[in-house]
């Protein structure tokens, strides 16, 4: 379980002002990318971050991944057996984290990149071939897990990446967009595979622009706009709340409320 | 397991590396070929400069005008190829042609006219175009033929005016040259000059390349982010990446070498100069040279490494890094040209400043020059510099700041005054860091201004010393009446500071001069300590001596120092010693070093006793004033014969000793709170 207590995360923008009476002077304006955000997801669970983009989005998922710390507020990460964990880098040992920023090794096979993860999870070596074997099974890899990463087509890299989520068995899943760009067919993998994680009692974290999708798979939907909560609930619940259909006109709708334009 | 995951990552770094073609490129093919290559280009610009000076032919026109003397001078011209080997390819030509024009149009080199005159020769006129070489070679050429000519004219017409002309002709005196240095030290006085250039280019090819690639480098390829998902600490992460950097350094150091090695053997075996003098060449004497040049390039590579990692870390891009290299690279080279200087000698200011200080060792060392003195001075100083590189880097780059910060424009090298926490301990990591502060603006700026102004500048290092440890505990909010002990001293323990006083006086006193019985050259030491106490007159020296350490010292060690470490999670007792080590230490030379060891551990003892430093202050004050009071009150001292002593004999050392242990036990006893008189009756009372 994951739980976010009114985390907020502030930033210094550097801002030039070349005004004709200013002059040149470069003035520092402090912005909330994140502003007083709480929530929690449960096992068993997957939570959908929803929102337009520079919500907020990202830096909230970063912030429960243990990448960024927060400004004001805090992360609370929890095993199964629902022991809090408090120490930064053990929270990370819980979470598997992804984004279209989580890049791999290119000059590492799959297989050697995930050899060297398991030596840093602490994962003893026998434990980490079973594993391995296992993961390369699960996600159908046999075919280029020995190849070099920079050799991998797109579809093969983005498993090669949620392999790499996979090592530890973590209890959380953060994905940031794991599905942009993808085609249908490395998209429904990855749809499918947080499906079944949830089905194996993890809690799934997830953001994405994709309202159908997060229509389909998420439990409870947050929405975040201007590093505000502005709805939280099921997606059915969000779409009685607004007399919407579907989840792109509730998004739209509860974008348009808080007076921003839809994407 | 801490160790596990810098090793695992280190082996990530340099698997990573090693399968990156480019830097394998530039790291070792480049030296490989680089070495031959300009020693080939060199040889090869050599023999042709050669050849063409000597082995040319220089066409000189000489003007027609009398049949006898142009023959004349066609002959002197023909001699000189047997006297200097000058070819010479003479040619008559017509008075009154257009001599530039000919010279421009490359048709002569130079050009001879002469004029009859009545006297016995005519007079010359010299025609060249000194722009062009060969011209102007040959114009030196022909001169240094009249110039002989000229020379032989009037040696006959002494020979014939003189008659003891060939006894006159004789050299008054000989001169016999005879050198000392031998062949290895010429030779290492040409690899001395090379070698500091080699080595700081070395070290910034392997260093730049590969720090550049662990920081921005994985940035913009997206790695970093990953790397910062795993459970590893950020300064895990930024010691393995230090040290893939400082290894690949090493690496690229090994690699010149060897490739300079080789090229070194080739030319020695195949070039006749070298071989003339290979029979008495003893390789085995740069030995030692090298190891202490490996041992100071592996400290120094850390340094460089560390340098690079914060400059690039502060970067946005790969390109930005690059940018930024360049004025490191010329610092560096800065570094390594200013020790070829004529007038730079290694000594202990230069000792002290980075970069300078490890090529102007490297050059002594080829020069075979040995201080051990100085090679300490330059080891420990590197070692200083390196780990305050290293703790900016990790204390100032956190994961965060490097990934998703804006580049240079976001970083601060502290935290905000502002946003820092009331009432704080500081941590070891800032004692390193006051420490290291201290130490380089007391050396830089206090070295300086004794040198320039002498007396003076021992104030200003006691300002510093004192302003610096307080001036971070201000910024920092620190706790001050827990750090600095600021509690009132109770009357007890001052009356036992007498007591303590007179007893290490006494104890020290017996300690220096059994010092001088085992050590005679430690009077050296004193020498110039009573030379420093001596030198400002009786109230300066007070104030300087025996009043501004008594603030500045206490404030740094028993304050900064010791009321860190006594808030840390370390036996008192290793408190207590470290605070004694490395007050001695900072006195910097082995006379004082055993000396006051003993008096900062009786100090230590003192402040854990009384938790005020009110109390070590009076101790420092008396025990340094009365030093000063000694030294201008000669006439007291010739008095009381414990002090006119330099040797004691074994009696009287046995005397003293008891009165001294004495006294000291007497103070312990007055003072002690929980042994002591007095502290025995209020428990009573109680």
């Amino acid at each position: 379980m994951i739980k976010a207590d009114n985390v907020s995360k502030q930033f210094v923008r550097n801002i030039r002002n070349e005004g004709k009476n200013s002059g040149k002077k470069r003035t520092k304006e402090e912005f909330f990318a994140v502003n007083g955000v709480s929530f929690e997801a449960k096992a068993g669970e997957i939570l959908g971050i929803l929102g337009p983009n520079g919500a907020g989005k990202t830096t909230l998922l970063r912030m429960l991944a243990s990448l960024m710390t927060p400004n004001g507020g805090s992360v609370e990460v929890y095993d199964s057996n629902m022991n809090q964990i408090t120490d930064l880098v053990e929270k990370k040992k819980h979470i598997g984290y992804l984004s279209g920023n989580t890049k791999l090794y290119n000059r590492f096979s799959t297989r050697e990149m995930l050899k060297m993860l398991s030596e840093i999870y602490g994962i003893a070596p026998e434990e980490a071939d079973k594993r391995i074997k296992h993961i390369e099974e699960v996600l159908e890899m046999s075919a280029f897990i020995d190849n070099r990463i920079e050799k991998l087509s797109t579809g093969q890299t983005q498993r090669a990446n949620i392999a790499r989520c996979l090592i530890h068995s973590p209890e959380i899943y953060i994905f940031d967009e794991p599905t942009l760009g993808l085609d249908v067919i490395s998209s429904d993998a990855i749809v499918n595979f947080m499906k079944k994680e949830k089905e194996n009692g993890k809690t799934v974290l997830y953001s994405t622009h994709y309202m159908e999708e997060a229509q389909y798979l998420c439990d409870h939907i947050f929405m975040i706009y201007k590093g505000k909560k502005i709805a939280y609930g099921t997606p059915s619940e969000l779409m009685e709340a607004t007399g919407t259909d579907n989840l792109r006109d509730t998004f739209k709708e509860l974008v348009k409320k808080e007076g921003g334009s839809d994407e | 397991m801490n160790k596990k995951i810098i090793l695992t990552l280190l082996k990530k770094e340099i698997v990573d590396i090693f399968r990156d073609t480019k830097t394998i490129i530039i790291m070792v093919i480049v030296p490989l070929i680089l070495y031959p290559l300009i020693f080939l280009a060199s040889m090869l610009l050599t023999s042709s400069i050669m050849r063409e000076s000597t082995v040319k032919t220089y066409n000189v026109a000489i003007v027609n005008e009398t049949e006898k003397e142009s023959e004349n001078i066609k002959q002197l011209l023909a001699d000189a190829l047997e006297a200097h080997e000058y070819h010479f390819n003479t040619e008559y030509i017509n008075a009154g042609e257009d001599y530039e024009k000919l010279l421009r149009d490359s048709k002569y080199d130079l050009i001879i006219d002469y004029k009859n005159t009545d006297a016995e020769y005519p007079d010359y006129t010299v025609y060249s175009l000194t722009s062009v070489n060969k011209s102007s070679t040959c114009r030196t050429m022909v001169e240094k033929v009249l110039d002989d000519y000229s020379d032989k004219i009037i040696d006959d017409r002494l020979k014939g005016a003189i008659d003891n002309y060939d006894e006159l002709k004789k050299e008054p005196f000989e001169v016999e040259k005879k050198d000392y240095s031998s062949k290895e030290e010429t030779t290492g006085m040409l690899i001395g000059y090379i070698m500091p250039f080699m080595m700081m280019i070395s070290v910034l090819m392997g260093a730049f390349t590969v720090a550049i690639d662990v920081s921005v480098g994985e940035k913009e390829r997206g790695t970093l982010e990953t790397l910062i998902t795993l459970p590893i600490s950020n300064t895990q992460m930024m010691i393995s990446k230090f040290f893939a950097v400082s290894i690949f350094a090493l690496f690229s150091v090994t690699i010149n070498l060897c490739s300079f090695g080789l090229m070194g053997i080739y030319v020695f075996n195949s070039v006749k100069l070298a071989k003339t003098f290979v029979g008495s060449f003893k390789f085995t004497q740069f030995i030692p040279s090298i190891l202490l040049m490996i041992v100071v390039i592996i400290l120094f590579s850390m340094f460089v490494s560390a340098l690079c990692l914060c400059v690039d870390f502060t970067a946005k891009s790969v390109k930005e890094a690059n940018n930024l290299t360049t004025p490191l690279m010329l610092i560096l080279m800065t570094g390594a040209g200013m020790s070829v200087l004529p007038g730079v000698k290694l000594n202990i200011f230069y000792a002290l400043i980075p970069i300078l200080n490890v090529s102007l060792l490297i050059k002594d060392l080829f020069m075979l020059k040995f201080d051990p003195y100085i090679i300490a001075v330059v080891f420990f100083s590197t070692m200083i510099h390196t780990t305050i590189a290293i703790f900016i880097m990790t204390k100032v780059f956190s994961s965060e700041d490097i990934l998703f910060g804006e580049g240079a424009r976001s970083l601060r090298i502290f935290e905000k005054r502002v946003n820092m926490k009331e009432k704080q301990i500081p941590g070891v990591g800032d004692i390193v860091m006051v420490f290291a502060l201290m130490f380089l603006i007391s050396s830089f700026a206090g070295g300086y201004i004794i040198l320039k102004f002498g007396f003076v500048g021992y104030a200003v290092t006691q300002l510093i010393i004192f302003l610096v440890p307080v001036l971070y505990a201000w910024y920092m909010k620190a706790d001050f009446k827990n750090v600095f002990s600021l509690e009132k001293p109770g009357v007890k323990e001052m009356v036992g500071v007498l007591f303590f006083v007179s007893g290490s006086y006494i104890v020290n006193t017996l300690l220096v001069s059994g010092l001088y019985n085992i050590l005679p050259s430690i009077s050296t030491d004193n020498e110039s300590l009573s030379q420093i106490v001596g030198g400002g007159g009786f109230i300066p020296s007070l104030f300087v001596i025996g009043i501004m350490p008594a603030i500045a010292e206490e404030a740094a060690f028993r304050g900064f120092l010791y009321g860190t470490l006594k808030n840390k999670k370390i036996p008192i007792f290793a408190t207590c010693v470290i605070t004694a080590l490395v007050f001695a230490a900072y006195h910097m030379n082995l006379l004082q070093f055993i000396y006051v060891t003993v008096m900062g551990l009786i100090m230590s003892y003192m402040i854990y006793n009384s938790k005020s430093i009110f109390v070590t202050a009076f101790f420092h004050l008396i025990n340094n004033s009365f030093s000063v009071f000694l030294e201008y009150n000669k006439d007291f001292v010739q008095k009381v014969p414990f002090f006119a002593q330099d040797r004691f004999e074994l009696k009287d050392v046995f005397i003293y000793l008891t009165i001294g242990i004495v006294l000291l036990l007497m103070g312990f006893l007055i003072s002690d709170n929980k042994m002591g008189l007095f502290a025995k009756r209020k428990k009573q009372q109680n």
